[in-house]
Protein backbone atom coordinates (compact mmCIF):
# COMPACT_ATOMS: atom_id res chain seq x y z
CA UNK A 1 0.00 0.00 0.00
CA UNK A 2 2.75 2.37 1.02
CA UNK A 3 4.62 1.32 -2.08
CA UNK A 4 1.64 2.18 -4.29
CA UNK A 5 1.53 5.67 -2.81
CA UNK A 6 5.23 6.15 -3.46
CA UNK A 7 4.94 5.04 -7.11
CA UNK A 8 1.83 7.17 -7.64
CA UNK A 9 3.63 10.22 -6.27
CA UNK A 10 6.68 9.44 -8.42
CA UNK A 11 4.53 9.22 -11.57
CA UNK A 12 2.75 12.45 -10.64
CA UNK A 13 6.04 14.30 -10.02
CA UNK A 14 7.46 13.18 -13.39
CA UNK A 15 4.32 13.95 -15.38
CA UNK A 16 3.82 17.36 -13.74
CA UNK A 17 7.41 18.22 -14.70
CA UNK A 18 6.79 17.26 -18.34
CA UNK A 19 3.29 18.76 -18.72
CA UNK A 20 2.67 22.41 -19.49
CA UNK A 21 -0.78 22.51 -17.85
CA UNK A 22 0.46 21.28 -14.51
CA UNK A 23 -2.71 21.59 -12.43
CA UNK A 24 -4.60 19.28 -14.78
CA UNK A 25 -2.36 16.30 -14.08
CA UNK A 26 -4.10 13.49 -12.14
CA UNK A 27 -2.64 10.08 -11.35
CA UNK A 28 -4.77 7.28 -9.90
CA UNK A 29 -3.85 3.68 -9.19
CA UNK A 30 -5.57 0.34 -9.60
CA UNK A 31 -4.47 -3.26 -9.44
CA UNK A 32 -4.81 -5.57 -12.39
CA UNK A 33 -3.79 -9.04 -11.23
CA UNK A 34 -0.21 -8.73 -9.96
CA UNK A 35 0.30 -5.51 -11.86
CA UNK A 36 -0.04 -1.97 -10.54
CA UNK A 37 -1.62 0.27 -13.14
CA UNK A 38 -0.99 4.02 -12.87
CA UNK A 39 -3.66 5.90 -14.74
CA UNK A 40 -2.37 9.31 -15.84
CA UNK A 41 -4.71 12.07 -16.98
CA UNK A 42 -3.38 15.24 -18.60
CA UNK A 43 -4.80 18.19 -20.53
CA UNK A 44 -5.49 17.36 -24.19
CA UNK A 45 -2.74 19.80 -25.25
CA UNK A 46 -0.21 17.87 -23.20
CA UNK A 47 -0.86 14.41 -24.68
CA UNK A 48 1.88 14.79 -27.30
CA UNK A 49 4.38 16.02 -24.75
CA UNK A 50 3.70 13.27 -22.20
CA UNK A 51 3.68 10.46 -24.78
CA UNK A 52 6.47 11.90 -26.93
CA UNK A 53 7.62 11.11 -30.46
CA UNK A 54 7.13 7.39 -31.09
CA UNK A 55 6.09 7.02 -27.44
CA UNK A 56 9.58 7.85 -26.24
CA UNK A 57 8.53 9.84 -23.16
CA UNK A 58 5.84 7.34 -22.15
CA UNK A 59 8.40 4.58 -22.44
CA UNK A 60 10.91 6.56 -20.33
CA UNK A 61 8.22 7.06 -17.66
CA UNK A 62 7.56 3.31 -17.64
CA UNK A 63 11.31 2.56 -17.36
CA UNK A 64 11.75 4.88 -14.36
CA UNK A 65 8.64 3.52 -12.61
CA UNK A 66 9.74 -0.08 -13.14
CA UNK A 67 13.21 0.71 -11.80
CA UNK A 68 11.56 2.35 -8.77
CA UNK A 69 9.28 -0.66 -8.19
CA UNK A 70 12.30 -2.99 -8.27
CA UNK A 71 11.23 -6.56 -7.61
CA UNK A 72 8.03 -5.50 -5.87
CA UNK A 73 5.89 -6.41 -8.89
CA UNK A 74 5.15 -5.03 -12.30
CA UNK A 75 4.04 -1.46 -12.97
CA UNK A 76 2.38 -0.06 -16.04
CA UNK A 77 1.05 3.34 -17.01
CA UNK A 78 -1.93 4.40 -19.08
CA UNK A 79 -2.12 7.95 -20.39
CA UNK A 80 -5.40 9.70 -21.24
CA UNK A 81 -6.61 13.19 -21.90
CA UNK A 82 -9.55 14.60 -20.00
CA UNK B 1 30.96 33.12 -19.89
CA UNK B 2 27.64 34.61 -18.94
CA UNK B 3 24.62 32.59 -17.93
CA UNK B 4 21.20 34.09 -18.41
CA UNK B 5 18.73 34.15 -15.48
CA UNK B 6 16.64 32.01 -17.78
CA UNK B 7 19.30 29.27 -17.85
CA UNK B 8 19.68 29.49 -14.07
CA UNK B 9 15.94 29.01 -13.64
CA UNK B 10 16.06 25.88 -15.77
CA UNK B 11 19.10 24.57 -13.87
CA UNK B 12 17.13 25.00 -10.65
CA UNK B 13 14.13 23.24 -12.17
CA UNK B 14 16.26 20.25 -13.19
CA UNK B 15 17.87 20.16 -9.73
CA UNK B 16 14.56 20.22 -7.88
CA UNK B 17 13.03 17.63 -10.23
CA UNK B 18 15.87 15.19 -9.52
CA UNK B 19 15.85 15.97 -5.80
CA UNK B 20 12.13 15.10 -5.73
CA UNK B 21 12.34 12.06 -7.98
CA UNK B 22 15.44 10.18 -6.76
CA UNK B 23 14.20 9.60 -3.17
CA UNK B 24 10.86 8.39 -4.58
CA UNK B 25 12.85 5.90 -6.68
CA UNK B 26 14.45 4.68 -3.46
CA UNK B 27 17.83 6.06 -4.52
CA UNK B 28 19.88 7.91 -1.94
CA UNK B 29 21.68 10.55 -3.99
CA UNK B 30 23.27 13.97 -4.17
CA UNK B 31 22.81 16.13 -7.27
CA UNK B 32 24.88 19.03 -8.65
CA UNK B 33 23.68 20.90 -11.75
CA UNK B 34 26.06 23.05 -13.80
CA UNK B 35 25.93 24.87 -17.12
CA UNK B 36 28.39 23.58 -19.71
CA UNK B 37 30.36 25.75 -22.19
CA UNK B 38 27.92 24.82 -25.00
CA UNK B 39 24.94 25.99 -22.91
CA UNK B 40 23.69 22.51 -22.02
CA UNK B 41 22.89 21.61 -18.43
CA UNK B 42 24.85 18.84 -16.73
CA UNK B 43 23.22 17.14 -13.76
CA UNK B 44 25.82 15.04 -11.95
CA UNK B 45 24.45 12.50 -9.49
CA UNK B 46 26.47 10.75 -6.80
CA UNK B 47 24.89 7.83 -5.04
CA UNK B 48 25.72 4.78 -2.97
CA UNK B 49 23.36 2.82 -5.20
CA UNK B 50 24.74 3.53 -8.68
CA UNK B 51 23.65 0.33 -10.43
CA UNK B 52 19.96 0.86 -9.56
CA UNK B 53 20.20 4.45 -10.75
CA UNK B 54 21.96 3.68 -14.05
CA UNK B 55 20.23 0.42 -15.01
CA UNK B 56 21.43 -2.03 -17.66
CA UNK B 57 23.33 -0.21 -20.45
CA UNK B 58 22.26 3.10 -18.92
CA UNK B 59 18.56 2.39 -19.42
CA UNK B 60 17.27 4.07 -16.25
CA UNK B 61 19.68 7.01 -16.44
CA UNK B 62 18.74 7.58 -20.10
CA UNK B 63 15.03 7.45 -19.25
CA UNK B 64 15.54 10.08 -16.53
CA UNK B 65 17.53 12.18 -18.99
CA UNK B 66 14.77 11.95 -21.61
CA UNK B 67 12.17 13.11 -19.06
CA UNK B 68 14.42 15.90 -17.74
CA UNK B 69 14.93 17.17 -21.31
CA UNK B 70 11.20 17.39 -22.00
CA UNK B 71 10.61 18.92 -18.55
CA UNK B 72 13.29 21.59 -19.01
CA UNK B 73 11.77 22.52 -22.37
CA UNK B 74 8.05 22.26 -21.57
CA UNK B 75 7.63 26.02 -21.24
CA UNK B 76 7.21 26.67 -24.98
CA UNK B 77 9.60 29.63 -24.96
CA UNK B 78 11.63 28.73 -27.99
CA UNK B 79 15.26 28.16 -27.05
CA UNK B 80 15.93 24.48 -26.56
CA UNK B 81 18.31 23.54 -23.77
CA UNK B 82 19.91 20.10 -23.67
CA UNK B 83 20.08 18.29 -20.33
CA UNK B 84 22.71 15.62 -19.73
CA UNK B 85 22.39 13.44 -16.63
CA UNK B 86 25.56 11.74 -15.46
CA UNK B 87 26.39 9.57 -12.47
CA UNK B 88 29.96 9.42 -11.18
CA UNK B 89 31.63 9.41 -14.60
CA UNK B 90 29.25 6.87 -16.18
CA UNK B 91 28.92 8.76 -19.49
CA UNK B 92 32.70 8.85 -19.96
CA UNK B 93 33.09 5.16 -19.09
CA UNK B 94 30.27 4.28 -21.48
CA UNK B 95 31.85 6.42 -24.22
CA UNK B 96 35.21 4.64 -23.79
CA UNK B 97 33.50 1.27 -23.90
CA UNK B 98 31.53 2.19 -27.06
CA UNK B 99 34.71 3.45 -28.73
CA UNK B 100 36.56 0.23 -27.88
CA UNK B 101 33.66 -1.82 -29.18
CA UNK B 102 33.51 0.25 -32.40
CA UNK B 103 37.24 -0.11 -33.12
CA UNK B 104 37.13 -3.84 -32.42
CA UNK B 105 34.16 -4.30 -34.76
CA UNK B 106 35.91 -2.18 -37.43
CA UNK B 107 39.03 -4.37 -37.24
CA UNK B 108 36.84 -7.46 -37.57
CA UNK B 109 34.92 -6.00 -40.53
CA UNK B 110 38.20 -5.34 -42.38
CA UNK B 111 39.68 -8.70 -41.41
CA UNK B 112 36.62 -10.65 -42.57
CA UNK B 113 35.80 -8.21 -45.39
CA UNK B 114 32.12 -8.01 -44.50
CA UNK B 115 29.54 -5.69 -42.90
CA UNK B 116 28.97 -5.90 -39.16
CA UNK B 117 25.82 -4.77 -37.35
CA UNK B 118 26.14 -3.44 -33.81
CA UNK B 119 23.39 -3.73 -31.19
CA UNK B 120 20.65 -1.06 -31.22
CA UNK B 121 21.67 2.24 -29.59
CA UNK B 122 20.16 5.67 -29.06
CA UNK B 123 21.20 8.60 -31.29
CA UNK B 124 23.73 9.89 -28.75
CA UNK B 125 25.55 6.56 -28.56
CA UNK B 126 25.42 5.99 -32.34
CA UNK B 127 27.08 9.36 -32.79
CA UNK B 128 29.93 8.30 -30.48
CA UNK B 129 30.44 5.20 -32.64
CA UNK B 130 30.36 7.17 -35.93
CA UNK B 131 32.86 9.69 -34.54
CA UNK B 132 35.19 6.94 -33.29
CA UNK B 133 35.32 5.49 -36.81
CA UNK B 134 35.37 8.74 -38.79
CA UNK B 135 39.18 8.83 -39.11
CA UNK B 136 39.59 5.23 -40.27
CA UNK B 137 40.29 5.35 -44.04
CA UNK B 138 39.12 1.81 -44.83
CA UNK B 139 35.84 1.85 -42.88
CA UNK B 140 32.40 3.41 -43.47
CA UNK B 141 29.67 3.50 -40.85
CA UNK B 142 25.97 4.07 -41.30
CA UNK B 143 22.78 3.78 -39.21
CA UNK B 144 19.86 1.54 -40.16
CA UNK B 145 16.49 0.49 -38.79
CA UNK B 146 13.81 2.40 -36.93
CA UNK B 147 14.00 3.90 -33.43
CA UNK B 148 14.30 2.62 -30.77
CA UNK B 149 16.02 -0.31 -32.51
CA UNK B 150 18.18 1.78 -34.86
CA UNK B 151 21.71 0.38 -35.06
CA UNK B 152 25.11 1.14 -36.58
CA UNK B 153 26.43 -0.85 -39.54
CA UNK B 154 30.19 -0.95 -40.04
CA UNK B 155 31.51 -1.85 -43.50
CA UNK B 156 34.96 -2.04 -45.09
CA UNK B 157 35.00 0.57 -47.88
CA UNK B 158 37.10 -1.58 -50.25
CA UNK B 159 34.34 -4.21 -50.51
CA UNK B 160 31.95 -1.66 -52.02
CA UNK B 161 33.98 -1.31 -55.20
Amino acid sequence: MENQDRLRLLAETLVVAVASVKDEVRVTTRERGDELVLHVQVAADDMGRVIGKKGRVASALRTVLRAAAGDEGDVNIEIDDK
Amino acid sequence: MTTSPHANQRANDVLSLLEDVLPLMGVDARVVVSTEADGSLLADISSSDLSALIGGRGRTLNALQCIANVAANSGNDGDWVRVVIDAEGYRERRRESLERCALKAAAQAVEENRELELEPMNAFERRIVHCALADLPDIASDSRGEEPYRYVVIAPTASKE
